[in-house]
């Protein structure tokens, strides 16, 4: 084991901040707003679907070069913050100067009531680190994650294209980026254990120094509740859902966070987040990738895993019907042994995994379509972007010429776990891609599913909208030949 | 140089750009500060058999609990209509309606003193629905009615009747500054509120009144804030009394503010309505009667829905002359919160109900809906509205012209109904609605406002008035205003925070009208201060051996300057007269007021001439739905409006696109989830969608139509804030449109909001989901 630190150091703008005790378990955004009194960042839903608390984040990656992303700062708890670099609104103004993005949304009338606005100044200040120039698509996909009520968003977009005139200042050097990076880097290596008791309640947060630590510490403290990104632990825990007392942060872990591909499959790490796995999914199953642009917000993608949103287990998660589909296994760590599970037998119910208390999901192997195949991914939901599927589903099939030669269909939000479609996948194999064949197949679907009405949608709407889009996809198939 | 139609930022650019924009959680806590919960029914419809305070009293950390026996004035309030209790004791009415307000050192103490309270409750049948209220017959207020001509007749006279029903959805505001208050005990029983209000008067008078204070005992504030749209008119109310509360018995500094979910559960929204409907109509679309019934949903209390339903009857008519009509209203009784203004008040029910039969005639007669609503426009001879006003400056004709061409909306008709032809996958659809939208409080005291203006020695400026900031541009605004009527740099003047203390009995900053009260009020003001400070720069000015003798009305004010006309090389700066003028003990402070002329209304008879004048536009909208999926998407918009002169255009085109974004999402995706116990399931962004970037399309043109015969009001500007949000509803109508295609001229019935379910469902009735090639 490394050695043993019992305190979290980050940075917020220039100043070095260092907590212990139970400030460790504040969300970023109280933290900043109550015990800094950094009130530029707003909080209006604690969920991470509104971005009025977007700050931008500076983590070391596995060289220990830090990287700048933004993540929302209601659903970032300060435990999660060990050796990380926290810019805030007020970090844009430490020379009393305005920065251009400021200037911009002045200029063109882009805040009104200004409670969104901090948040989209700070998305479209990330967006000036990353990008030298920006069209209105990418400026509407940067500032998915951030509402805003009053301007209909016209007046933001006017005043984001007008920053492709300007020349940027040095942000990051203005904030001593480099020396920051210095004095983090010297400190990695440690595990971090804040413990103390609250009202006669004892709490512990920890934050293993790498991954054999974690599988030890893991073995040790077998009730800690595994935190990765936090995107959805942070609402459970903020609308008073979760109450965890004992948590291990494990987003940092490298080891895990790898990214592979080979000739036959894609090999994700469990801490590699949707906006990684995204981009890398681009060229191998670009159909991944497309359900991951409507994956949520940018913010939510850089702070959520692959391995969180599996050990969540929710039925209607957007990435799941295609590892189902593609027969995805999942590598399971222990302090002393590692397994390989398939994904399609992974869950038992809602929510039950086939995960032991010492065990860390440590990454997805999944396999790439076949070359004679077809593959075809939708999410339905109430709004195109930033919202939960209503439902969900991946079609899968292994052609022979014009025959189905296997088939493999899951769908989400029509059960309590994503389903397999199995009689609708035994009755397509041998038959062809037709909308006769498809009609059938839909009304297979719907006695294979048992879908509930809820608030985002009917169990007659998702039924339908099952069978509708596998006849989609058949009308779809038709209009391509 | 007047500021007057320049694009000057929000007066609070910067500070919103920068974080550094106050708003009342960012102040810092107090010494000694309080937090302050509640606990609620946990039913929506039940009788308080007992509480028992005792266990919870002793959890550490709680300062106290207070339950109605701890009010010391009157429990009891209501805008229009005394019939809200603040805390309940007997019955309560909605879920989580407030029993005890609790005061704890920290959040936590609160929240274990939630779960110590011994309620006992006896559980009732709620009403959660506009169906059971109508069944029961539970109703608040009286049936309204807004009538002329012989529906009869013009039943009889039409080749075709309708009848059916329509649905509009409830909105939630989402400002996203949930409801939040402050009070901190002054001297003796004073009070200070900080309030997240559009309504400062409002909350004075209420906190008082329930307290048990004198209104010159109580001062509320309010700097801004973060978004209101009418769901801070009334109900920033109940977190100001129990913050209030709190303060008045421990005379300890108190905060009170809701988190999204708990506002979003507890407070009022736009109302939904039920409507039937029966119109009568020519084989070439001409409305000939017209009769239909609304229902409000109104929640447990009257709160302002009387004054809405009134406005939804004012604007069935929209732009059409309605010879032959005969509108009712009435408002349901149900166990939800009371449901309460929201951006148009009223009348987007009218007005979509209306426009949905439009489009109905159009669909039923195979034609273009365009072609219905010309036809049934106000015009030369059909300028009189049902309740009696006669419609004047009516550009709507040429303002639709205009947008027609603009747009390209016949080339863009047929290739629409082209693509539908051929497309296996999607439908497309087109709509143009208009809107003409009275402006007014239809109740006609509340048409006054009054501002303060001081001059300071150093030639600065300071401006207050009733009317407050929620992002629309008031303040800008009024800074304009008041620097041009001195000729004076708009930095060299401030908008001041809106206080109960510099401005008495001020109207809530509704009905688009803030502009229109508060800025005809700050002229006033300034006129009065001009007129002193002429008739001693005439003085000054005057050249007796030139032969210019002193004459007040020939001073002019210009560029920061002041000189007599006859002799424009003699000048002195503004501020080198303001300190002169002090030291010559002329008065530099002003009040100003403002009563809009010439309206009225009589409720009894439902005629009258309620508003100053209308504002009008028009948005065509086209949209793309997947046939198999039910998914909308808004392809292109393009919006032309009258707003008069506008002061701020940039402040103006902002009102615009926010608006019609807001209609938007109420007439395509906003939609309200209740369960069986009456507990709203869409309480927080997760679940309750308004629009989001991605969901408005990059064709989104917004234009102003020049109208120099409007010579009215304030720089002769127009309100701008409500008509645009109706323009949504051409989203709607353009849905209807591409359903038509598939449906064919049996109509295409759908409700309000038209979510992917409703089209879906919509389409599904004929067998079109599923329909193959």
């Amino acid at each position: 084991m490394n050695n043993l630190r019992n305190e979290i150091v980050f940075f917020i703008n220039k100043e070095k901040v260092v907590v212990a005790g139970e400030d460790a378990f504040l969300p970023l955004s109280s933290f900043l707003r109550y015990r800094k009194n950094l009130t530029g960042t707003k909080v209006v839903c604690s969920e991470g679907d509104c971005g009025a608390c977007t700050v931008i984040l500076g983590w070391l990656d596995e060289n220990r070069k830090i990287h700048y992303t933004m993540v929302d700062s209601c659903i970032q708890f300060v435990f999660q913050l060990d050796l990380c670099h926290v810019i805030t609104v007020e970090g844009l103004n430490l020379n009393n100067e305005l920065h251009p993005v400021q200037n911009s949304m002045i200029r063109h009338f882009g805040s009104q009531c200004g409670f969104c606005t901090p948040g989209i100044v700070m998305a479209l200040t990330d967006l000036t680190l990353k990008q030298k120039s920006f069209n209105a698509p990418e400026i509407q996909e940067k500032l998915t994650g951030n509402l805003c009520r009053c301007t209909g968003y016209e007046p933001i977009v006017k005043a984001s294209l007008a920053l492709n005139d300007e020349s940027m200042p040095d942000l990051l050097s203005s904030l001593d980026s480099a020396e920051i990076e210095k004095q983090l880097q010297q400190l990695a290596d440690s595990n971090v254990i804040i413990e103390f008791t609250q009202n006669g309640e004892k709490k512990t947060a920890i934050k293993p120094a790498n991954l054999a630590d974690a599988l030890t510490l893991k073995a040790k403290y077998p009730q800690v509740r595994l935190v990765a990104g936090a995107t959805d632990f942070g609402v459970q825990t903020n609308k008073g859902r979760a109450k965890d007392k004992n948590v291990m942060f494990i987003a940092h872990l490298h080891e895990i966070g790898y990214l592979k591909k080979n000739a036959e499959q894609l090999e994700f790490g469990a801490t590699a987040n949707w906006s990684r796995i995204r981009d890398f999914c681009r060229s191998e199953i670009p159909q991944f990738s497309e359900i991951l642009d409507i994956f949520a917000a940018e913010q939510i993608r850089n702070a959520a895993t692959i391995g969180g949103n599996i050990a969540n287990g929710s039925p209607i998660a957007d990435s799941l019907p295609v590892l189902f589909a593609l027969n995805a296994s999942l590598k399971l760590l222990s302090e002393s042994s590692e397994r390989i599970v398939p994904i399609n037998s992974f869950y038992r119910g809602y929510k039950q995994l086939d995960l032991q208390q010492n065990e860390i999901i440590g990454g997805v192997i999944l396999p790439l379509p076949v070359k004679n195949s077809v593959l075809r991914l939708f999410k339905v939901s109430r709004r195109k972007d930033l919202d939960i599927s209503t439902v969900t589903m991946a079609i899968y099939l292994e052609m022979d010429g014009n025959k189905i030669q296997s088939a493999a269909i899951a769908a989400g939000g029509v059960g309590p776990v994503v389903l397999r479609l199995h009689s609708v996948e035994k009755f397509l194999v041998d038959r062809t891609i037709e909308p006769s064949v498809f009609e059938e197949a839909a009304r297979l679907a719907a006695e294979e599913i048992s879908p509930i009405s809820d608030v985002r949608g009917s169990k007659e709407y998702r039924t339908l909208l099952i069978q509708n889009l596998l006849q989609k996809f058949s009308l779809e198939r038709e209009a391509l030949v | 140089m007047a500021s007057n139609g320049v694009y000057i930022p929000h007066e609070s650019a910067k500070g919103h750009v920068t974080g550094q924009a106050h708003y009342i959680d960012d102040l810092p806590r107090l010494h000694a500060e309080l937090y302050v919960g509640y606990l609620g029914s946990p039913v929506a419809h039940g009788k308080i058999l007992s509480i028992n305070l005792d266990k919870a009293k002793k959890i550490p950390g709680v300062v106290g609990i207070y339950t109605h026996k701890d009010i010391q004035g009157e429990n009891l309030f209501g805008p229009i209509i005394k019939d809200e209790k603040f805390l309940a004791y007997d019955v309560t009415h909605f879920l989580s309606e407030p029993i005890c307000v609790i005061a704890g050192e920290y959040p936590e103490a609160i929240e274990k003193a939630k779960a110590a309270i011994e309620l006992e409750i006896e559980e009732l049948e709620p009403i959660l629905s506009i169906d059971k209220a109508i069944e029961k017959q539970k109703f608040i207020g009286k049936k309204i009615k807004i009538e002329r001509g012989d529906t009869s007749a013009g039943f009889a006279a039409s080749d075709h009747i309708l009848e059916g029903s329509f649905i509009t959805g409830g909105q939630e505001q989402f400002y996203l500054e949930s409801q939040i208050a402050f009070a901190i005990p002054q001297e003796e029983n004073d009070l200070l509120i900080y309030s997240s209000t559009q309504n400062p008067t409002e909350i004075q008078k209420v906190v008082a009144e329930v307290l048990g204070l004198g209104h010159h005992e109580v001062v509320c504030i309010c700097k801004r804030m973060g978004g209101a749209f009418g769901g801070k008119e009334t109900q920033g109310v109940h977190v100001a009394l129990m913050a209030a509360l709190v303060a008045q018995k421990t005379r300890r500094p108190a905060r009170c503010g809701y988190d999204k979910d708990t506002d979003m559960k507890v407070t009022g929204k736009r109302h939904p309505y039920k409507s039937f409907y029966k119109m009568g109509y020519s084989q070439d679309g001409e409305i000939l009667a017209l009769e239909i019934d609304y229902y409000s949903d109104g929640g447990c209390t009257a709160d302002l829905s009387p004054s809405v339903l009134s406005r939804t009857l004012m604007h069935t008519d929209n732009a059409y002359f309605l010879p032959n009509i005969r509108t009712t209203g009435q408002i349901c009784y149900t166990n939800f919160p009371s449901n309460t203004a929201f951006r148009g008040f009223g009348g987007p029910q009218g007005v979509a109900a209306i426009e949905n039969l439009i489009e109905e005639i159009a669909i039923r007669l195979g034609k273009d809906s365009l072609e219905i609503r010309k036809k049934n426009l106000y015009g030369p001879g059909r300028e009189t509205t049902p309740y009696g006003q006669i419609v004047r400056n009516n550009i709507l004709p040429n303002l639709i012209e205009r947008l027609v061409t603009e747009s390209d909306y016949h080339a863009r008709l047929a290739e629409i109904q082209e693509y539908n032809r051929s497309s296996k996958l999607n439908l497309k659809g087109i709509a143009l609605t208009p809107v003409k939208f009275g402006i007014s409080f239809t109740t006609k005291f509340l048409n006054q406002g009054n501002a303060l203006v001081n001059i300071y020695t150093d030639g600065t400026v300071q401006v207050s008035s009733g009317g407050t900031e929620m992002g629309q541009g008031l303040y800008t605004k009024l800074r304009q205003i008041v620097a041009d009527q001195f000729a004076i740099p708009v930095e060299d003047v401030k908008v001041m925070a809106t206080s109960t203390e510099k401005n008495n009995n001020a109207s809530p900053t509704a009905a688009s009208a803030g502009t229109d009260l508060n800025g005809n009020a700050a002229v006033n003001a300034c006129e009065k201060i001009r007129e002193r400070l002429a008739g001693f720069a005439a003085t000054l000015l005057a050249d007796q051996a030139a032969g210019i003798s002193p004459e007040a009305a020939e001073v002019c004010f210009d560029d920061a300057q002041v000189f007599d006309r006859r002799l424009p090389d003699k000048k002195i700066s503004f501020k080198e007269l303001v300190i002169k003028a002090y030291k010559e003990r002329i008065s530099l402070g002003e009040r100003g007021f403002y009563a809009t002329p010439g309206i009225d209304f009589n409720n009894d008879t439902g005629k009258g001439n309620p508003f100053y004048y209308f504002t009008n536009g028009a948005a065509v909208t086209e949209v793309l739905i997947d046939r198999f999926t039910g998914e909308l998407k808004l392809e292109k918009i393009d919006v032309l409006m009258d707003i008069g002169n506008s002061i701020n255009p940039g402040i103006d085109h902002g009102q615009i696109t926010g608006g019609v974004v807001q209609g938007l999402g109420w007439a395509t995706n906003e939609a309200l989830t209740y369960n069986e116990k009456g507990e709203l399931l869409s309480h927080s962004p997760t679940t309750y969608k308004i629009p989001g970037i991605k969901d408005i399309p990059l064709h989104f043109n917004v234009n102003f139509f020049d109208n120099p015969e409007h010579q009215i009001n304030v720089l002769r500007s127009k309100a701008v804030a409500e008509p645009p949000l109706m323009l949504g509803i051409s989203a709607f109508c353009a849905v209807k449109n591409a359903l038509s295609s598939v449906l064919g001229t049996s109509g295409a019935n759908i409700n309000l909001p038209a979510t992917g379910e409703e089209i879906l469902m919509a389409l599904q009735k004929t067998g079109v989901a599923k329909m193959q090639s």
